[in-house]
């Protein structure tokens, strides 16, 4: 595709920056305003004064003051004493805290300090979204602060740095209730909660932005014990449950699974209520909310690179005060959060703190270290953290690159159910069929005897997504003391357009499987359907078409898979009995990409994606050409065309670089249609689209500047009689 | 995408080290003279981002404010420029959430020629055109456009001042043009 007029260029977009720039005056009192502000506080004055108003507040100070009951704190001489670090984490402040808000997707855990205001008793409206989430701003919430200054706010927001603070299901018993007595708080907790995805849309800003406190460390510099609270209340039948389990019961058993991990709140809530405190629960996951006595805790850990990570386990204690079930929070998708079921067994003597990976055995042998190519096909291989550092909700890159890692298959005796249709390929299955690519080779189960997978893996890791019509020719790797890693070199991609989800093209959607240990991988087609082709013919039309590529991988599908993996796949392709895909990589300025390249068994053309490279190629002039895209597979002919009289002749436009296209019938030739437009003689190649009731023309190759002009007439013979009302000139549309 | 060095000249002369050092000291006076020598760069970068007088304005004394609190904790003092405008890239994102609710889009009188000649039925030129795109784009992106085409700055120190690894500067900006591109060519295609 050529490039069009209204290009938008780097110089261009930066000469519409600065023209934009220079239509807005900087106003001469703002740094006034700005010395206004600063000049009291670092002075010891604690007057605050809202930020628009400096100019007329300094006149009538007394004024404001009266009508919104300003009160000042100024900070007590003798600060009360603060721990410097919780939980190993330097604490923040406020300030700090609102840096990592600002980041997108930001979920560490971390310390803050501030200062805490109450929510007044004031009435508040009805919410427009009636349904329940813990992490959502809903009055009153909004009217609660973390200060970075100490203010009597009565219903006015601080005039310092604050965030909201929420405490789901935490003992406040502590805190005050009065907005009149504000406290030194140090707490531990976190933005972007995982719940917030449970956000209606409009509320994204709201959940996210809300700082979750996941443990109350001091009020005032008073320690506070972990929270434990039972809120034993049943909606129906009405009535309390009884826990028969204590804290300490609780925790030996979240020691469990998670013998590092430090709890920091425990609450017990009836199953029927799992929805106020684990919203996806509450949609029925699990069977929780037919359970009678649920605990929810929260514990946090120590995660690699120094971070704190927070732990969420839901325990059913069921009527006999036997735990027989148990959850654990894991991410599912880059943001979406669900809950797999975990095995607590009596804790093993704990490993030392620094034992290393182990390596697996029996079969086959492997160590700690492989052998892996630094390059592949003249490209980089890169590591597992590379492709993590890569992974942003909001990247539509889609460049291809070449992954190492050590692989762990699922374990092949479970079955995950069918994936969600409307969510297209790009998804995660349940945890037991994760694939996972570690950067290090390590151990993913606790129990040697238990045939599943128990422990995230302490390294960077991935969970490519592995689609059944992927080249990945692995042997069996799961033995009798669980799966064996096993190095390999993937071929894959970020940013799948297939994905149906936001988060979706954030995954790692694997290629092909091009290198394992001790061998390059097959070289053999992978087969899921039988083939009546041979692979050397099939290469030939995909490298004609599509052109030769760095390296290309084959597979097999049946026509009614292509169209569950290929959502983009052309309809025609969808009814034949065997369809190759061939993952072309091809390096397009720099930058390499795969094309997944389709044709039919024993077929004639090929597609990519759903656009047609198979062309009917017309020498229409010296030197000119004109590739014919048909599409719907109509046309049976095509030649140049001489001028003749006694045609029916209607205009539309093209494309800005085309200008107006004729098109014409002859009454006595009905299958026959005459397309006519003027070219110009640097114009080299032509394509032309047949789309079934449309034609869109445009200059595919334009060698300098056209001085002299051509009229160019084609006809295109088809296989029904065409109606010239019902076919129409294509301008290109907005994405061409 | 091809990266070109391309320095703006629109910064000023760089602020002198000693006014740093001393700002960071406490004193005023020295903060005082960062501040006007500043303003309008923070001004304008605050401005292009937020596409409103009143939110910019909030933005850039913001930015001030928080340097003046946070000017003692920066450890690479010549690396000023970068992290003042880093704190105004966050200026403008918490100034841009606070008003997220905000449903009246606010035209900032100093364009309001301009979009009169385009009622009029003058073709927009490009800077409304810009400017009508931009206001349909997240603040991040509008922030990361803003850093690269107006203030200049290269992808390795986008990337310092946004606190991310390049390569997710790069397909940021990446994601945040083609955003663009959909814009202009959406505006355009209501147009005709």
């Amino acid at each position: 595709m050529t490039d069009r007029s209204r290009y938008w260029d780097d110089d261009r977009l930066t000469s519409a920056f600065r023209e934009r720039a220079a239509l807005r005056a900087g106003p001469p009192d703002l740094a006034l305003a700005v010395l206004e502000r600063v000049r009291p506080a670092r002075t010891g004055h604690a007057a605050r004064l809202p930020r628009r108003s400096v100019a007329i507040l300094a006149s009538s100070a007394v004024v404001i003051a009266l009508l919104v009951g300003v009160f000042v704190l100024t900070r007590p001489a003798n600060p009360v004493a603060s721990p410097t670090t919780a939980f190993g984490r330097p604490i923040l402040s406020v300030e700090e805290a609102i840096g990592i808000q600002a980041q997108p997707n930001d979920d560490r855990e971390i310390a803050v300090r501030g200062w805490f205001s109450a929510a007044p008793a004031a009435p508040c409206p009805a919410p427009i979204d009636q349904s329940v989430n813990p992490v959502r701003l809903d009055c009153p919430r909004t009217m609660q602060w973390l200060m970075e200054d100490p203010e009597q706010l009565g219903v006015r927001p601080p005039t310092s740095a604050a965030i909201h603070p929420i405490f789901p299901f935490l003992d406040q018993s502590l805190l005050p209730t009065d907005p009149i007595d504000v406290v030194d708080l140090v707490v531990m907790g976190h933005f972007d909660d995982r719940r917030a995805v449970m956000c209606g849309v409009d509320d994204q800003f709201g959940c996210r932005d809300a700082f979750i406190v996941d443990r109350l460390v001091s009020v005032d510099g008073q320690a506070v014990p972990t929270s434990t609270v039972l809120d034993l209340q049943r909606l129906e039948p009405f009535g309390r449950v009884l826990p028969r389990w204590s804290a300490s019961d609780v925790d030996a058993l979240v020691a469990m699974a998670a013998p590092r991990a430090t709890i920091v709140s425990r609450l017990a809530i009836p199953g029927q209520r799992i929805f106020e405190v684990e919203p996806s629960l509450g949609t029925g996951a699990h069977g929780i909310v037919g359970r009678q006595l649920i605990w929810v805790v929260n514990a946090l850990e120590s995660g690699p690179t120094q971070a704190v990570v927070v732990r969420t386990f839901v325990l059913v204690e069921d009527d006999r005060g036997e735990a027989h079930e148990a959850y654990e929070a894991v991410p599912w998708s880059q943001s979406v959060t669900g809950f797999a079921a975990i095995n607590l067994r009596p804790p093993q003597e704990s490993p030392a703190a620094t034992e290393p990976p182990v390596t697996p055995s029996p079969n086959p042998t492997l160590s700690a270290t492989a052998d892996f190519p630094t390059s592949w096909l003249g490209l980089p291989v890169v590591g597992v953290s590379d492709v993590i550092s890569r992974q942003t909700p909001d990247l539509i890159d889609d460049t291809a690159m070449f992954v190492r890692g050590w692989y762990v298959a699922p374990d092949p005796t479970d079955q995950c159910p069918a994936l969600q249709d409307d969510r297209g390929p790009i998804e995660q299955p349940c945890p037991a069929g994760q694939h996972w690519l570690l950067e290090q080779p390590e151990r993913l189960w606790t129990d040697p005897g238990g045939p599943w997978i128990d422990r995230r893996p302490a390294g960077p890791a991935l969970n490519p997504i592995v689609l059944p019509d992927v080249p990945f020719d692995v042997p069996n790797l799961w033995f009798d003391t669980g799966p064996s890693p096993l190095p390999v070199v993937l071929l894959g991609h970020l940013g799948d357009t297939r994905s149906g989800y936001y988060p979706g093209v954030a995954q790692f959607v694997v290629d092909a499987l091009v290198w394992r240990a001790g061998d390059a991988a097959s070289a053999r087609p992978w087969l899921t359907e039988p083939s009546v082709e041979d692979v050397t013919s099939v290469m030939a039309r995909v490298d004609r078409e599509a052109g030769p590529a760095v390296g290309t991988w084959l597979s097999v599908v049946s026509g009614a898979e292509l169209a569950v993996l290929h959502t983009d796949a052309p309809p025609d392709l969808r009814d034949a009995p065997a369809v190759w895909i061939a993952r072309s990589l091809l390096v397009e300025d720099g930058r390499p990409r795969v094309h997944a390249i389709l044709t039919a068994d024993k077929g004639r053309r090929v597609w990519s994606g759903m656009t047609l490279l198979t062309t009917i190629d017309l020498q229409i002039g010296d030197d000119v050409t004109l590739e014919i895209s048909d599409g719907p597979d109509e046309i049976v002919a095509a030649r140049a065309g001489l001028p003749e009289g006694a045609a029916e002749w209607v205009t539309g436009d093209g494309p800005p670089e085309t200008g107006k296209v004729m098109l014409g019938v002859i009454p006595e030739r009905p299958n026959e249609l005459r397309i006519a437009w003027i070219g110009g003689d640097c114009d080299r190649t032509w394509r032309l689209g047949w789309s079934g009731g449309e034609v869109l023309l445009w200059p595919r190759e334009r060698l300098g500047e056209c001085r002299l002009w051509t009229r160019w007439e084609v006809v295109l013979t088809f296989d029904h009689a065409v109606e010239l009302e019902t076919i129409r000139v294509s301008n290109g549309g907005a994405g061409g | 995408m091809g990266e070109r060095a391309r320095r703006d000249t629109r910064i000023g002369p760089a602020i002198d080290r000693s006014l740093i050092d001393r700002a960071r000291n406490g004193d005023l006076d020295a903060f005082e003279t960062i501040v006007r020598a500043r303003m309008d760069d923070v001004y304008r970068l605050t401005s292009a981002i937020l596409g409103n007088e009143a939110d910019a304005r909030d933005a850039a004394q913001e930015t001030f404010v928080a340097a003046w609190r946070q000017l003692a904790r920066l450890r690479e003092p010549e690396k000023f420029e970068a992290w003042l405008q880093r704190v105004a890239v966050n200026s403008a994102r918490q100034t841009h959430r606070s008003r997220s609710r905000r449903r009246i889009r606010e035209i900032p009188s100093s364009t309001v020629a301009a979009l009169a000649d385009r009622a009029a039925g003058a073709p927009p030129d490009d800077a409304a055109i810009l400017d009508a795109a931009l206001a349909r784009l997240p603040v991040d992106q509008r922030a990361i456009l803003v850093l690269h085409h107006l203030e200049g700055r290269p992808i390795a120190e986008l990337a310092s001042i946004l606190e991310i690894p390049e390569g997710t500067a790069k397909s940021r900006l990446f994601t945040a043009r083609r955003a663009l591109a959909d814009a202009i060519r959406a505006d355009e295609a209501r147009g005709r």
